[in-house]
């Protein structure tokens, strides 16, 4: 899961935004200035959330755009974070379910002091231009019938 | 020949990154139409010929499955190719929208060439 999280952060990131991401050689602090999440429905469902640096937030907004970098707005970098996030999280989902149907809600900037978050079920973490990227996902998995069948 | 296009999307920045890609893509586009939802893409289609449309699926007021649904019930607007643009992938939804009418389908992330060759192949232009 996790090799496939990573290819879709650099699929998406090299056909729409221009960009190469170069993964860091040991760990660093996760990134946490703008964080996008979407929601998903489908077999499984869960949700998908991405935080960027606000430099690298600056770095993939310019690049989607076609914009100087110290010319955006923080409405037009929240945008594109939240359309980064959509198009990761598609992507993921078409490569684990592409004979099922999902279905994205729109993405939202949360706060990333909200409830803490269960544990990922994959993460990728990444630079993008002088800042980072850490994208992660969560699924919901349904209970086991057996399970209660057994009890 | 250039061509007149619209793009129907919720997001400003995606409406503004098609009309960029459209463009580095070497296409040859004469004016682009904006619509944030599929209610507005049909105001705009009532007064405004365009040679093709790119339309997204998730979108408020009239989403892409019901526009298309509109487009099929319009005698004059059914004529014009719609494609979807969509970061949904699955099988089930792609044979879903071109049974509805899309003539043409590209899942983000997708690079100029793929959208230009998209609206081509959709407008019968010919291979240079």
């Amino acid at each position: 899961m996790d090799a496939v999280l990573a290819e879709s952060v650099k699929e998406v990131l090299e056909k729409m935004f221009f960009a190469d991401l170069v993964e860091p050689e040991q760990e660093v602090a996760p990134p946490r200035d703008i964080h996008a999440q979407v929601i998903f429905e489908g077999d499984p469902s869960g949700s998908f959330d991405l935080v960027l640096d606000l430099d690298a937030a600056r770095s993939a907004a310019a690049d989607f755009l076609g914009e100087d970098p110290e010319e955006l707005t923080a409405e037009q970098m929240h945008q594109v974070v939240c359309e980064l996030a959509n198009m990761i999280c598609g992507s993921v989902l078409s490569r684990i379910e592409s004979s099922g149907t999902f279905r994205l809600e729109e993405p939202r900037i949360v706060s990333s002091d909200e409830a803490p978050r269960p544990p990922a079920e994959a993460g990728f973490q990444a630079a993008l231009g002088a800042g980072l990227l850490r994208a992660e996902i969560r699924m919901e998995r349904a209970a086991c019938p057996c399970a209660e069948s057994a009890s | 020949m250039a061509y007149r296009v619209l793009i129907a999307d919720d997001s400003p920045v995606m409406r503004a990154f098609v009309k960029r890609v459209i463009l580095l893509s070497g296409f040859e586009l004469s004016e682009c139409f904006e619509a944030s939802n599929g209610e507005e893409a049909l105001e705009t289609l009532r007064s405004e010929w365009v040679d093709a449309i790119l339309t997204d699926i998730n979108m408020p007021v009239v989403d892409g499955e019901e526009f298309l649904r509109r487009l099929a019930a319009d005698d004059m607007l059914k004529t014009i190719p719609a494609i979807v643009v969509s970061t949904d992938a699955t099988r089930n939804r792609i044979e879903r929208l071109l049974a509805l009418g899309a003539r043409g389908y590209v899942t983000k992330p997708f690079v100029p060439e793929t959208l230009r060759a998209e609206l081509e192949r959709t407008l019968g232009v010919p291979c240079e």
